[in-house]
């Protein structure tokens, strides 16, 4: 992605919640943070940690490598995703892993992450992805008993290569009319089932 | 039938990062490389510590995988944030083993793996990408015969 001249970045009012289990991978992530401002970073190695946390103080921002040590970060996700806040069920979540699979990528996708971010960490990925939240306008689906999270599909791909399309003939020009207009019981009779007595 | 909820839902997040002021991206590019600078020592310093963690751990056949998986994972991370690309390949090479069915259980082929990883943090062999490269082939053979069911590497 390439970044138009003076675009900012600001996060210096968000609370940012970065949770993984290495000490060290949290001391990078609080760098990248902090160079695009944000004060307010809070470091959790368990899924235990971050549940308590979030009880307490709404996070903008979560980003969680969900194949945690002993714990279900993916659970986490969606825990996240059923909050009983309307604020923080929506909060965008980043997924985060190292060795990484197309499985790895899709279950993120399917527990309500927006993105899937492979490790090692660039700042340039990360910011990448920030801005793309801040543009992105995709709607959230809340299905009972199945899928919370942001719509899937990020694009319209528009149809299978090599094909016009199901609707490709729909934009043909339909010509001049060549009967007078239907009049509106005509077109109701054609349109509305109507109990008759035979 | 489920019931489903659609809605453009206002983001806190997307309000904040928009607003007034800010860094540059540029700025915010050059940051948190100082910031992450500042921590090459340590994780590099952890790197060498996790080889001999994996090691240790990976006495015989019955080691801990997933003890053992997260050294792993975590030696990738870090020396590719590091720029040591030829150990984090090294590391993710062990990964991949470590999550196929068959090459999981094989202390052997994860000390063929530890030993890569000490060399390829060797200066001399570190320096000679020739000798690394094969290091790395040597290591691709053993995670293909092995992990035939583990994702293509790097």
């Amino acid at each position: 992605m390439t970044h138009p001249v003076q675009q900012k970045i600001n996060l210096s009012l968000a609370s940012v919640l970065v949770i993984d289990n290495s000490q060290h991978v949290l001391d990078i992530l609080t760098q990248v943070m902090k160079g695009m401002g944000a004060q307010d970073i809070h470091r959790c190695t368990t899924v235990a940690d971050a549940s308590q946390f979030l009880a307490q103080t709404p996070a903008d921002l979560i980003v969680i490598d969900p194949t945690l040590k002993d714990e279900d970060g993916y659970e986490f996700i969606r825990s996240v995703r059923r909050s009983s806040s309307s604020t923080q069920r929506v909060a965008p979540i980043i997924s985060m892993s190292g060795y990484s699979t197309a499985a790895t990528v899709a279950r993120a996708r399917d527990c309500g992450a927006n993105f899937f971010v492979a490790k090692p960490i660039t700042p340039k990925v990360l910011i990448d992805r920030l801005i793309f939240i801040g543009r992105d306008n995709r709607q959230f689906i809340e299905v009972e008993g199945g899928y919370c999270g942001p719509d899937r599909r990020f694009k319209f791909e528009g149809p299978p290569p090599g094909s016009l399309g199901r609707r490709a003939e729909d934009k043909a020009p339909v010509g001049d009319a060549s009967a007078p207009n239907m009049s509106q019981d005509e077109v109701d009779f054609m349109i509305k089932p109507q109990r008759v007595q035979l | 039938m489920s019931r489903i909820r659609k809605y453009r839902p206002d983001v806190r997040l997307r309000s904040l990062l928009n607003r007034p002021g800010g860094v540059s991206i540029e700025q915010a590019l050059s940051e948190a490389a100082r910031g992450i600078e500042t921590l090459r020592a340590q994780c590099v310093g952890a790197v060498d510590a996790k080889i001999e963690e994996i090691a240790a751990a990976a006495i015989d056949d019955t080691y801990c995988v997933p003890a053992v998986y997260a050294l792993a994972d975590e030696i990738f991370v870090l020396a590719g944030t590091f720029g040591l690309s030829d150990v984090s390949r090294a590391a993710y090479s062990l990964c991949a083993l470590l999550s196929s069915d068959e090459g999981a259980r094989k202390a052997a082929a994860v000390h063929v793996h530890v030993d890569a990883l000490r060399a390829l943090r060797n200066p001399v062999v570190a320096s000679d990408s020739l000798a690394a490269a094969k290091v790395l082939d040597g290591l691709a053979n053993v995670t293909k015969r092995y992990a035939k069911d583990a994702a293509p590497g790097r």
